[in-house]
C-alpha cells in the first residue's frame, strides 16, 4: 500500500528513482546509498565480478538528485568489494572496500582522495557512518567490532566482538549515528539490530520479536534513524523494510511500493513497443512494486526514507508525513 | 582442382540444432509453402531470389553474392532414410555415415587416416571450438583441438622455460605408447602427445597473421577468423571444423532463425575475403551442413524435428547452382508430415572426399552413393 | 582390511559420491567406517546447507544471473566447492546430466540455477516426484516448448524427449506414443511474466490452463483413457524399459563409464547383473532414489570399479579446488574460475543439448587436456595454498628427515589419491625426482615444498590422473 499509518505515523511512498543500468541512468546491485547536502544521493553500486576476477568497470559509485537527475558517476574499476559509503560534513565520501580491506576517499566531485588501511585495524570493512565531528565508524565484520577512526584514518577506539549476547555480534554490516552520537549496527549474522551509546554501552536491540506485525529479522543489511528516533532496519533476507520505535518495539513494515515507473524507467518502457506489450498481458503487476534485496537504507534532513532495491537497480523514496489526517473510512 | 600445388583443404561448418530448410532456401512460388508456414512464412517480396523459384532467407545476403558469382553450391534434399528426428542420433549418423548401427569413428578421422595415416602432423586436422565433435574421431588420428588460437600451451605455469622443457619431456615419454593399456589410456597417450606438438606448431599462427578483414564479434566469425589465421599459418592443416548453433528453432523462430543466419553468412563472407585476401583462398572449400531439416508444417512459432535439409558448398572451386531437387512439398508427397530426402548425404561427402581432396571415397563413407558433380573438374576456378 | 587400503576405497567413494576429500577428512571417515559413511552422505540432511546469504552478501549478481552465464556457474561453483553435503549436490550434477536444460536457450540462469535448486530437493527422493516436478519447473517447460504445446496444436519436444531422453530411451515408445504423451501434458504450460525491462528479472511460474488441456482420449504404450501429465507419468512409470534406463545413467555417472546414451538400445549395459539388481532396487522400492544408492555404493561392482571413470570437467575443477582449499568462501574470482569447466567441455547450466554431454573419454581431446593439466598444475603446486601445505605437511612427516626420491614419489601418488600408476609413469616420476636427489626435509623445508608442489603437478598431469 501506498500509505503506511501506525501508532501517530505515516509513511507515503514519494518515487522510485533509476532503473537497472550497467552505466549511466541507472544503477547495477546498488548496495548504498548516502545523503550529501542540498539533496544530492550517492549510490553505491556493487556490480559484478570482472572476468579477470578484480575491479569490474560497472562497480561504481553514482551521483543523483533525489528528484532522479543524474549528474554523474565515479570510482569505476577502483573497488573490489564496495560494502557501503559515507559522507562526512565537508562532503567527502568514504567508502568500505571489504576485500582490500581498505576505506576509499573521495572529494564532493568524486575526485579520488586516497585510502587507508586504519593503521591495520581493518579486517573486513563492512559498514561505515559519520558522526558529527566527522568520526568515521566503520564495523569489522571480520573481528565483529565496531571501530573508530579519526577521518584520516586514525586507530581510535572499538567496541563489540564476536557472540550473540548483546553487545557481540555476528558479521556486522550497516551502521549509523544518530543525531545524540548513538551507533546504530545492524547485526547480520544474529539476525538483529543494535543499538549502542556513543562509548559503546548497549542501550536497545530490533527485531527479536518472533511474531507480531513484522516477525523476526532475517539477515539486516542496513539501518538509520529519523529526525523523531524511529528506527529503519533493511531486512535484506526477508526483502523488507522495517521500522522500530527508538528503544525496541516493531512498528510496521514496508513492502516497497514502486508499481509506477522512475523518470529513467519510464523511458525505457516507451521505447520499446514489445516490452509495453508484455506488461498488458500480466494477470498482476502488484510485484514490480515490491524490494528484492533491499540493502542500503538512509534518511535525509527531510525524513525522506531511501531504500536502495538492489536487484531491481533502483532507490525507492518514502517520505514521512507530520500531521497526517486519516481520509474517512467509508469513502 | 586450382591450378596450384597446394593440397586440397576443407571447411566443415555444422550448423546444430537442425537448420530449417524450408525458410532458408524458399520455394517462393509455392502455395504449399505458404499454406504450411502460416506463421513463418516469407513473403516473396523479402525473400532474396536465385531463380524464377527459389530464394534465400533474407538475412542471408551475403551468401546471396556468393552464389550470384557462381561460388556457392547448393545441395537440397539432403538427408538419409529413416530419419530419427532425434538431434544426437541424427547428428551421429551425419558424423560417422553409420545409420544403423552407433558408429565410434567418424568421416573425417577416416580420411585424415587417408592423408596422414602415420599422425605426423598432429594438426593436419583442427577443430576451432572447445569439445572434439565425433566427425574427427578415428583411431590413430590426431586432432587439434583449439578453442582460442592465441592462448595454447601444456604446463605453462612453470615460468622457467629450461624446466619447462625437462618436465615436458617428461610428460611426453609418460603419455608414450603403453601396450597393452587398454583403449581408452591409449586414446589419452596418443591425446597428450597430440597436444603437446600441436601446442608448439600452433603458437606461430597468431604471430604471423594481418588481415584487414574485420569480423563480426559473434562465436562463428571469430572461429572462422581463427581457421583463416592457421590456414594462412601454412602449417599443414588440410581439415578444419567447427560449429555454430542452435538452430532448434521450436518457438521464436522468426527472430532466432534471422539472428543466426545473419551471423553465418557475414562471417563466412568475410572469411573468404580474408582469404583472398592472403591469396589463400584457390585450395580450400567450405560444407555446411545441419543434422535435418525441420516439419513442413510450422507450429505457430516455430518448427519441430523434421528430416530433409540443405547443404551448400562454397569456395572459387565449386560449380555453382542447384544439386539434386527440391522435393515435392505437396501433402501427399511428405512423410509424417516431413520433407523427403532424395540426396543421401554419404554421396555428397563422397563428391568432397573423391572430387576434391583426392581420397578413396567408399571406405569412408562405407559404399558406392550417387555424387552430385559440384566440384570444378576443368582444373581451373575462375 | 589395512587402513591403506581403507582410505583408497573411502577415496574412490568420495571421488563418486562427492567431490574429493583431503587426507584429514578421509582419515576421520575411516574411524566411522564405509557403512556409515555411505549412510552419512545419504542422510545429507543431517548437515547444514550451504550458507547462500554469504554468497548473495559478497556476490549479490549470483542471486539473479539473468541471461549471463558466468554468474550462474559461479552460484553453482559456490555450492560444490562449499557443500557439506557432497553426494546431494553431485546427484544435482546427475540430474543436470540426465534433465540437460540450456542457458543457450533457456536465457536464464536464475530459473537454470531454480531447477538445479529443485534437484538437491527431491532429487534423492522419489523419481515419481521428481519428474512431476520436471514436468512443471518452468525452465524445463520453455526449453522443450511445452509452453506452445496448445490442445489445437501439440507441439512435441517436451513429449519426445521425456520418453526418449528422461525415462524410458529410444525403442521403447512409437511416434504415435509420442504424440499422445505431447497431448496429454497440453496447457501445462508458465504464466506470462514481467519483462525485464526496465527493472530486470520477474520471475515465471508454473500456470496449468485447463481450456488448453485436450480432454480427448490419448491411447498410450496400451492403455488408453483421458490421460493428463500426470497419468502419462505413472504409466512410464510401469514400463519395463523405464528403471533400466535410469539406473543405467546412474551406473554411467556413479560406477563406470558406459558407451553414450544415444547407442542404449543398441548396446547391452556393460554389467546387465548390476543394472538388474539396481532396477529391481528402484522398483521394489516405489522408485525411491536413496535405496539405490545405498544399493549402488555399498556393491561390489562399485568398489571394484575404481579409477575406472573419466572424471567430468566439473569434478576435475571442484576436487581440485577442494583438495587445494582454493576460492573457499566468497572471492572475486569466483565468476572466472566458474568459466573452466567449460572450457574443459563442459558448460555447466548450458549443456550442447538436450542430450546432455558425451561422458567417458569424450571428454578429452587435445584441447580439454591442456585445459585440465594446466587447471591442475597451476593450484596443485601453489604451496601458498592451505590444503597444499597440509599435503606437504603430511609428506614431510611421513618418514624421517630425509626422504629417498623412491620414497618422495611413493608419499607423493599416496596423497594425490592413493593413485595407482604404470611403471612407465613411475619411471618417469622417479627421473623427475632423482633429478635433485634426496629430498632433505629438514636442511632446506621450504625447497622440498617447491619440489613436492611440481611433483604433485606432474602426477596431476599424468594419465592415470585423469580418472577418478
Amino acid at each position: 500500500m501506498l500509505t503506511t499509518t501506525v501508532s501517530g505515523r505515516t509513511w507515503n511512498f514519494s518515487h522510485a528513482i533509476g532503473r537497472n543500468a550497467a552505466a549511466g541512468n541507472g544503477f547495477t546491485q546498488p548496495t548504498d546509498v548516502a545523503v550529501a547536502p542540498g539533496g544530492v544521493l550517492y549510490v553505491l553500486n556493487r556490480g559484478q565480478e570482472g572476468a579477470g576476477g578484480v575491479q569490474a568497470p560497472n562497480k561504481r559509485i553514482g551521483k543523483v538528485t533525489i528528484t532522479e537527475e543524474f549528474i554523474g558517476d565515479f570510482a569505476r574499476e577502483e573497488l573490489v568489494w564496495p560494502m557501503s559509503i559515507a559522507v562526512d560534513s565537508a562532503g567527502n565520501l568514504y567508502c568500505t572496500d571489504e576485500y582490500d580491506k581498505k576505506i576509499k576517499v573521495y572529494d564532493a566531485d568524486g575526485i579520488n582522495a586516497g585510502e587507508w588501511n586504519g593503521d591495520g585495524n581493518l579486517g573486513s570493512p563492512s559498514g561505515i557512518a559519520c558522526d558529527a565531528d566527522d568520526n568515521i565508524y566503520v564495523t569489522d565484520a571480520d573481528s565483529n567490532e565496531v571501530k573508530k577512526f579519526s577521518s584520516d584514518g586514525k586507530f581510535l577506539a572499538s567496541f563489540g566482538g564476536a557472540g550473540s549476547a548483546p553487545g557481540k555480534f555476528n558479521r556486522p554490516w550497516g551502521i549509523t549515528i544518530g543525531a545524540d552520537g548513538s551507533v546504530y549496527v545492524a547485526d547480520w549474522g544474529n539476525n538483529r539490530a543494535q543499538k549502542f551509546s556513543a562509548d559503546g554501552e548497549h542501550i536497545a536491540t530490533y527485531g527479536e520479536e518472533t511474531s507480531g506485525p513484522a516477525g523476526a529479522l532475517n539477515h539486516p543489511s542496513d539501518i538509520a534513524v529519523d529526525s523523531e528516533g524511529d528506527v529503519y532496519v533493511s531486512d535484506w533476507g526477508n526483502k523488507l523494510v522495517k521500522i522500530y520505535e527508538n528503544d525496541g518495539p516493531v512498528l510496521t513494515q514496508l513492502e516497497g511500493d514502486a508499481i509506477e515507473f522512475s523518470k529513467w524507467a519510464k523511458e525505457v518502457v516507451e521505447s520499446n513497443p514489445d516490452v509495453v506489450k508484455a506488461y498488458r498481458r500480466v494477470k498482476d503487476t502488484r510485484s514490480l512494486g515490491l524490494f528484492n534485496r533491499p540493502v542500503g537504507i538512509a534518511v535525509d534532513e527531510d525524513d525522506n526514507i531511501i531504500i536502495t532495491d538492489s536487484t531491481r537497480g533502483r532507490l525507492q523514496v518514502y517520505a514521512k508525513e507530520k500531521d497526517y489526517m486519516d481520509p474517512q473510512f467509508n469513502l | 582442382m586450382a591450378n596450384t600445388n597446394k593440397p586440397p583443404v576443407l571447411v566443415v561448418l555444422q550448423l546444430t540444432g537442425g537448420n530449417d530448410y524450408f525458410n532458408t532456401v524458399i520455394p517462393y512460388t509455392d502455395g504449399n509453402y505458404y499454406d504450411s508456414r502460416r506463421s513463418l512464412g516469407i513473403s516473396e517480396n523479402r525473400v532474396l531470389k536465385l531463380d524464377d523459384e527459389l530464394g534465400l532467407h533474407p538475412a542471408m545476403a551475403p551468401m546471396k553474392d556468393i552464389f550470384d558469382k557462381g561460388d556457392m553450391a547448393v545441395i537440397h534434399g539432403i538427408g538419409y532414410e529413416n530419419s530419427p528426428r532425434s538431434h544426437f542420433r541424427s547428428m551421429d549418423i551425419w558424423h560417422t555415415c553409420e545409420p544403423d548401427k552407433v558408429g565410434t569413428e567418424g568421416w573425417l578421422g577416416r580420411a585424415l587416416k587417408q592423408i596422414d595415416p602415420n599422425s605426423e602432423n598432429p594438426v593436419t586436422g583442427v577443430n576451432v571450438g572447445q569439445a572434439l565433435p565425433r566427425a574427427l574421431v578415428a583411431p590413430g588420428v590426431s586432432v587439434a583441438s583449439v578453442a582460442d588460437v592465441s592462448t595454447y600451451g601444456l604446463l605453462t605455469n612453470i615460468e622457467q622455460e629450461q624446466q619447462r622443457q625437462q618436465v615436458l619431456e617428461r610428460f611426453a615419454n609418460m603419455y608414450g605408447p603403453a601396450v597393452g593399456s587398454g583403449q581408452v589410456m591409449e586414446y589419452l597417450g596418443q591425446t597428450g602427445l597430440d597436444a603437446l606438438k600441436g601446442a608448439d606448431i600452433l603458437k606461430v599462427a597468431p604471430n604471423q597473421y594481418e588481415s584487414s578483414v574485420e569480423y563480426g564479434a559473434s562465436p562463428i566469425a571469430q572461429k572462422l577468423r581463427d581457421i583463416a589465421m592457421i590456414h594462412t599459418a601454412d602449417v599443414g592443416t588440410r581439415v578444419f571444423y567447427t560449429d555454430h548453433g542452435s538452430f532448434d528453432t521450436h518457438a521464436a523462430q522468426a527472430t532466432t532463425h534471422a539472428q543466426l543466419w545473419t551471423d553465418v553468412s557475414e562471417a563466412v563472407a568475410d572469411f573468404w575475403d580474408d582469404l583472398r585476401e592472403h591469396d589463400a583462398d584457390d585450395n580450400v572449400i567450405m560444407f555446411m551442413f545441419s543434422e535435418f531439416g525441420r516439419r513442413v508444417r510450422d507450429n505457430g512459432s516455430g518448427t519441430d524435428h523434421g528430416a530433409a535439409g540443405v547443404a551448400f558448398a562454397i569456395g572459387p572451386n565449386i560449380n555453382g547452382g542447384f544439386y539434386s531437387e527440391y522435393p515435392e512439398t505437396r501433402a501427399e508427397a511428405l512423410q509424417q508430415g516431413d520433407l523427403v530426402p532424395n540426396q543421401d548425404f554419404r554421396g555428397v561427402y563422397s563428391t568432397v572426399l573423391e572430387d576434391w581432396m583426392k581420397l578413396d571415397a567408399p571406405s569412408v563413407v562405407n559404399g558406392q552413393f550417387e555424387a552430385p558433380a559440384f566440384i570444378h573438374t576443368n582444373g581451373g576456378s575462375h | 582390511m589395512s587402513n591403506r587400503e581403507e582410505i583408497a576405497l573411502l577415496a574412490h567413494l568420495m571421488r563418486r559420491a562427492g567431490f574429493g576429500a583431503t587426507r584429514d577428512e578421509l582419515e576421520a571417515m575411516a574411524e566411522q567406517g564405509y557403512e556409515a559413511t555411505v549412510e552419512h552422505l545419504l542422510d545429507y540432511e543431517n548437515q547444514p546447507p550451504v550458507d547462500e546469504y554469504t554468497l548473495y552478501r559478497y556476490h549479490p549478481i549470483t542471486e539473479v544471473p539473468g541471461g549471463a552465464a558466468a554468474p550462474g556457474q559461479a552460484n553453482w561453483l559456490y555450492f560444490m566447492v562449499n557443500t557439506q553435503r557432497p553426494l546431494n549436490e553431485k546427484m544435482a550434477l546427475f540430474w543436470h546430466h540426465v534433465f540437460a536444460t540450456g542457458n543457450a536457450k533457456v536465457d536464464n540462469c536464475n530459473h537454470l540455477l531454480e531447477q538445479i535448486q529443485m534437484f538437491r530437493d527431491v532429487g534423492m527422493d522419489n523419481y515419481r516426484e521428481l519428474l512431476v516436478r520436471l514436468a512443471s519447473n518452468p525452465a524445463m517447460i520453455y526449453w522443450l516448448d511445452n509452453n506452445e504445446n496448445h490442445k489445437i496444436a501439440p507441439n512435441e519436444n517436451w513429449g519426445r524427449e521425456l520418453l526418449e531422453l528422461f525415462s524410458l530411451g529410444v525403442g521403447n515408445y512409437t511416434e504415435q506414443d509420442v504424440y499422445e504423451c505431447s497431448r496429454a501434458f497440453t496447457g501445462w504450460t508458465i504464466s506470462a511474466k514481467m519483462p525485464r525491462y526496465p527493472y530486470g528479472r520477474h520471475p515465471w511460474q508454473f500456470e496449468y490452463r485447463a481450456e488448453d488441456h485436450d480432454e480427448t482420449d490419448k491411447s498410450f504404450l496400451g492403455y488408453t483413457g483421458n490421460f493428463n501429465g500426470e497419468d502419462i507419468i505413472d504409466i512410464i512409470l510401469k514400463q519395463p524399459a523405464c528403471p533400466n534406463f535410469i539406473v543405467r545413467h546412474l551406473y554411467n555417472f556413479f560406477v563406470e563409464d558406459e558407451p553414450q546414451v544415444p547407442a542404449w538400445n543398441i548396446e547391452q549395459p556393460r554389467n546387465p547383473d548390476a543394472i538388474r539388481v539396481l532396477a529391481q532396487t528402484f522398483v521394489e522400492n516405489d522408485y525411491d532414489i536413496k535405496p539405490v544408492l545405498r544399493v549402488l555404493f555399498n556393491s561390489d561392482f562399485f568398489k571394484d570399479a575404481m579409477y575406472k571413470k573419466v572424471k567430468n570437467p566439473t569434478e576435475v575443477v571442484v576436487s581440485t579446488l577442494r583438495l587445494t582449499g582454493d576460492l573457499q568462501g566468497p572471492d572475486p574470482r569466483l565468476e572466472a574460475v566458474a568459466r573452466e569447466p567449460g572450457y574443459m567441455g563442459q558448460d555447466i547450466l548450458d549443456p550442447p543439448s538436450v542430450e546432455g554431454w558425451h561422458t567417458g573419454h569424450e571428454w578429452i581431446n587435445s584441447g580439454s587436456l591442456v585445459k585440465r593439466v594446466n587447471f591442475v598444475a597451476d593450484r596443485i603446486s601453489d604451496t601458498n595454498l592451505p590444503g597444499v601445505q597440509r599435503i606437504v605437511e603430511r609428506i614431510a612427516g611421513a618418514n624421517g628427515a630425509t626422504m629417498t626420491p623412491e620414497e618422495f614419489v611413493e608419499n607423493c601418488l599416496d596423497q594425490m589419491g592413493p593413485l595407482p600408476v604404470s611403471d612407465q609413469t613411475r619411471g618417469e616420476l622417479l627421473s623427475q625426482a632423482q633429478s635433485e636427489g634426496t629430498v632433505d626435509w629438514e636442511g632446506s623445508y621450504d625447497d622440498s615444498a617447491r619440489r613436492t608442489g611440481e611433483m604433485l603437478a606432474l602426477i596431476g598431469a599424468t594419465r592415470e590422473y585423469q580418472f577418478g
